[in-house]
């Protein structure tokens, strides 16, 4: 008996894995079909993928270092030679724009990383282990959700010191919830299928089930809820650092260069203008990928149009 | 007999991302005044679709219904608007339908009680206080217990049974001529089955409906059908009265669906069951051969060479779409 | 139904002590001297380290977390949250005054925001793939994208300095004088509701969306019901149920959002204060209104379950 129900066992799994390494190689051809049948998707893809190269590559793209002062030529309005025009310390408004990218994805990839790992994995652990666990859990997202997500980075930021780290941490934890509760609600709905059944019926520990075969069901989903989030956060660290709080300058970032442009509106509207529409074009990328994935990703459409 | 419904080479296809699905090939089919008829096949075969056709239920972006004729009463359904006031007028009311999930054909959020009235008032512009009582007085006859107290209960505080009862309560609450009923016992267990379908023949009896039964199980219509159309990758392949289809099928599906029924009292000796090998066809890019040629144990050359045939007489009001002549073989 | 609002407010009981334990612990045990609660930055300064060990020993900062968390809960029960480094006055006058402004501002952005939401999201749904839809849908997907406070700045831009139809900023109350307070309320309202219109626009739309799919509609249908019929008594009201749930997270938002927008527009609001408060560490005046805030939403997160509940028959009778 022993040795045998082992080798049967094993060859079970096996047969289970392959048949859904298979299908999962099919669905990703699937998948990528889908995602790039949808404009909104595939424009947004190429919003975020031009705004990662202008991060990378900023100091080769901006015209002038952000940083660098000339009171001379302050205010100036949109020319040839500052295509934005210049602020009210004479730093080129185009050159920040540009350098503000990096602060806004690192920010943004920063704090969603974060509260994913830490929300997500809460939520793996509520949702699977559930009844008391799970409400401990729960109670504890629910304080947290209780204060609104500007409010909680807002305190936090400012208790922990401005800079880029803490504004991470801020927004990081400002986040947690809504990653914890997706995540959460998702696994739930997995916990309900067959082969968790199958698996526990194979002997499958709880640690193995929740990473080999909850966590890669619950990935998809998972997925669309970064990519919103990302949107969200750089809303969120526009506000924060409009608000004075976060990053400050001279650091480039996009909400606080709205906030010195807000001075000059009358004279020069562009040095408000133009970081806000920065913002609007990232948080739109990520959204219309975010909405691209979700559509691709949803099990229910497949077949239709 | 007066004719009522007739059905004229239906065809129905959906368009989705895989290719262009042929569901529904060139249907045809008829019901007369009083008639209990019967729609057998597989999952797929195209039964529902064609009944969803006959209503003009069809999803219009993906299906379509490209051809064809449904004759009611002497007009073509399908010159009609699918959601115009016309169809409307007829749907529930000359042709009523029911469906296959008793869990989730009725809405959540309504009582039975307003589920009922609002066909009533819809159709037969009753009050509400005479619509009301109309309704109890049909829950009663479907054979809900405490009909007066339970109209005002929510869909889901009734068993899959209860709320199967309560369809056909609604279905044939504005007396309509003609009840198409899809797969209406699939989701139901083996007793509560039984009890549907008499339930549905003796109400069919008393209001003088027409009765069009759509299942992919043979043995459970076998009692109450007078004739049958069998249906396969979107064609009817035979049709005929009951009686002859059951004791001298013409068509190699129709053989193995019948030995395929398990029947009570036999031993094994006497009797294997017998599935039919091979699977449902793919409805993409069907080749012009037989659908059934790659499961059929009885062909001849000439299937594979020649298109799928038409149908062709055999006996009195039985029909076959087959080359053979597979009389008496089992 | 009463299980489940007794249920409701238990729930929401725990929520909030757990609530102002997380307050009182991120006030106490992050970096910063708590001291500073009572006592302004620029004075810390300047005093020695006897007077600072004494002022600790004189506002209690030398005991037990324990001890001092419940000191802090007395004294919050008896409605005492505080005083003010920076207005000097107790911190309940300055909330008591300011939390009906943001209330205002609030509720109006909520009640338009979602009206307006709503009744698009049913539109694009029964008119989907029409050009009403994808107007809609675009406009939707741009206003999930806005900075409210950018979107502020804008409008000021054009309808007040550049056109001259709305004042600039300034919150009157509408008590006072009516019309003003409704002219000062225009950018700021409609701003605030932005993002409440454009997320309410997909999520009605998706989700009538999918209740078109249900079964029960194709039974509407077969039984010969009008599509009117169909549409207000069987689809809406399926469809707007799920919408409920998600209200508290928008109100979550709105509160978020009158914090920029406070500041844009300068309105004399809890989101002003709260900005102030936090800019100038006046730690007494933060913790007390993070207090209020977060009981307030835990309230209306209570009232939007309950009401959730009474909605869907499936959980009003079982």
């Amino acid at each position: 008996m022993g040795k045998n129900s082992n080798i049967e066992t094993f060859t079970a799994g096996l047969v289970v894995e392959t048949a859904q390494i298979q299908q999962k190689y099919s669905e990703t051809r699937r998948i990528i079909k889908v995602f790039f049948g949808r404009k909104l998707a595939v424009v947004g893809l190429a919003i975020i993928t031009l705004l990662i190269l202008t991060a990378i590559f900023a100091p080769w793209l901006a015209p002038y270092d952000p940083y660098k002062l000339d009171i001379v030529h302050k205010l100036q309005q949109p020319s040839s030679k500052h295509w934005l025009g210049t602020d009210s310390l004479g730093r080129d408004v185009l050159s920040r724009i540009i350098y503000g990218t990096r602060t806004s994805l690192i920010i943004g990839i920063g704090a969603v990383g974060m509260a994913a790992v830490i929300g997500e994995s809460l939520g793996l652990i509520a949702g699977y282990f559930g009844r008391s666990v799970f409400h401990i859990i729960m109670r504890l997202i629910d304080a947290l959700m209780a204060v609104p997500m500007l409010l909680t980075a807002l305190v936090i930021a400012s208790l922990l010191g401005g800079g880029v780290k803490n504004v991470i941490i801020a927004l990081g934890i400002s986040l947690i919830s809504g990653q914890c509760r997706m995540m959460c609600a998702q696994v739930m709905t997995i916990k309900q299928n067959d082969y968790i059944l199958a698996g526990r019926a194979m002997g499958m520990g709880n640690l193995r089930m929740m990473l080999f075969q909850i966590l890669p069901n619950a990935f998809p989903p998972l997925l669309v809820m970064i990519t919103i989030g990302l949107g969200a956060t750089i809303l969120a660290e526009a506000g924060l650092s409009f608000l004075g709080i976060g990053i400050v300058p001279p650091t480039p970032a996009w909400g606080s260069m709205v906030n010195e442009g807000y001075k000059y509106m009358m004279s020069n509207p562009v040095l408000a203008f133009a970081p806000g529409f920065a913002i609007m074009l990232t948080v739109f990328g990520f959204n219309m990928m975010g909405d691209g994935l979700r559509d691709a990703l949803d099990p229910r459409l497949r077949g239709a149009i | 007999m007066t004719e009522l419904l007739r059905v004229d080479n239906l065809k129905t296809f959906f368009k989705t991302y895989r290719g262009l699905v042929i569901a529904v090939d060139g249907v045809s089919f008829q019901i007369n005044e009083g008639e209990i008829v019967g729609i057998v096949g597989e999952s797929g075969c195209g039964k529902s679709v064609t009944m969803l056709s006959v209503m003009q239920l069809i999803p219009i972006p993906p299906g379509k219904i490209v051809e064809g004729k449904v004759v009611f009463e002497g007009q073509n359904l399908l010159e009609y608007e699918a959601k115009g006031i016309e169809m409307s007028a007829i749907r529930g009311d000359r042709i009523a339908m029911i469906f296959q999930e008793p869990m989730t054909s009725l809405n959540p959020v309504l009582t039975i009680s307003r589920q009922l009235t609002e066909t009533l008032e819809t159709h037969l512009h009753l009050d509400r206080h005479s619509s009301r009582s109309r309704a109890i007085e049909f829950l009663k006859q479907v054979g809900i217990p405490d009909a007066k107290l339970r109209v005002d209960d929510y869909p889901h505080q009734f068993s899959g049974g209860m709320r199967q009862r309560v369809m056909i309560a609604m279905g044939l609450s504005c007396n309509p001529k003609i009840l198409i009923a899809d797969e209406p016992t699939t989701a139901l267990d083996v007793t509560t089955q039984a009890q549907l379908l008499e339930l549905m023949r003796e109400m069919i009896r008393r209001f003088n409906t027409s009765l069009i039964i759509v299942t992919h199980n043979l043995g459970v219509i076998a009692r109450y059908v007078e004739r049958i159309y069998v249906m396969y990758a979107g064609r009817v392949v035979e049709s005929g009265l009951s009686r002859d289809l059951f004791s001298n099928p013409m068509h190699p599906y129709t053989i193995g669906l019948l030995n395929s029924i398990p029947r009570l009292g036999e031993t094994r000796k006497k009797r294997k069951l017998v599935p039919i090998a091979g699977l449902p066809p793919n409805l993409i890019n069907m080749p012009p051969t037989c659908a059934f040629l790659p499961r059929c144990t009885y062909r001849i050359e000439q299937c594979e060479k020649e298109p799928w045939p038409e149908l062709r007489e055999v006996g009195n009001r039985h029909n076959t779409r087959c080359y053979m002549d597979v009389t008496g073989k089992k | 139904m009463t299980n489940y609002i007794i249920h409701r407010l238990l729930m929401g009981l725990i929520v909030l002590i757990l609530v102002s334990l997380l307050i009182f612990s991120v006030m106490h045990f992050l970096p910063g001297d708590p001291l500073l609660l009572y006592v302004g930055e620029n004075e810390i300064g300047n005093l020695t380290p006897e007077l600072l060990k004494s002022l600790r020993h004189d506002h209690g900062l030398d005991r037990p977390m324990v001890v001092q968390y419940i000191d802090w809960v007395g004294e919050v029960l008896h409605w005492n949250l505080g005083t003010s480094i920076l207005y000097g006055g107790s911190v309940n006058k300055l909330i008591a005054e300011r939390l009906p402004i943001t209330f205002h501002l609030g509720s109006l952005a909520f009640i338009f925001g979602s009206v307006v939401g709503v009744f698009f999201g049913v539109v694009c749904a029964l008119r989907r793939g029409k050009w009403l839809d994808t107007v809609f849908t675009i406009v939707a997907n741009t206003g999930i994208t806005l900075p409210s406070f950018w979107v502020g700045i804008l409008l000021i831009y054009f309808f007040s300095l550049k056109l001259g139809w709305l004042p600039t900023f300034g919150y009157t109350s509408p008590f006072t004088n009516f019309w003003l307070s409704t002219k000062q309320l225009i950018m700021p309202v409609f701003c605030l509701s932005i993002f409440l219109i454009a997320s309410l626009t997909r999520q009605t739309r998706s989700s009538m969306l999918e209740v078109i799919q249900q079964d029960y509609i194709r039974t509407a249908w077969a039984k010969g019901l009008r599509e009117r019929a169909i549409i207000i008594r069987h689809t809406i009201k399926n469809g707007l149920i799920p919408v409920v749930t998600t209200m508290g997270m928008h109100v979550s938002f709105i509160v978020g959002g009158a914090v920029l927008l406070e500041t844009v527009f300068s309105i004399p609001g809890m989101g002003q204060l709260m900005r102030d408060s936090v800019f100038s560490r006046d730690y007494q005046v933060v913790q007390g209104g993070i207090l209020i805030i977060s009981m307030v939403i835990v309230f209306i997160n209570i009232i939007v379950d309950v009401s959730y509940g009474w909605l869907d028959p499936r959980i009003r009778y079982s």
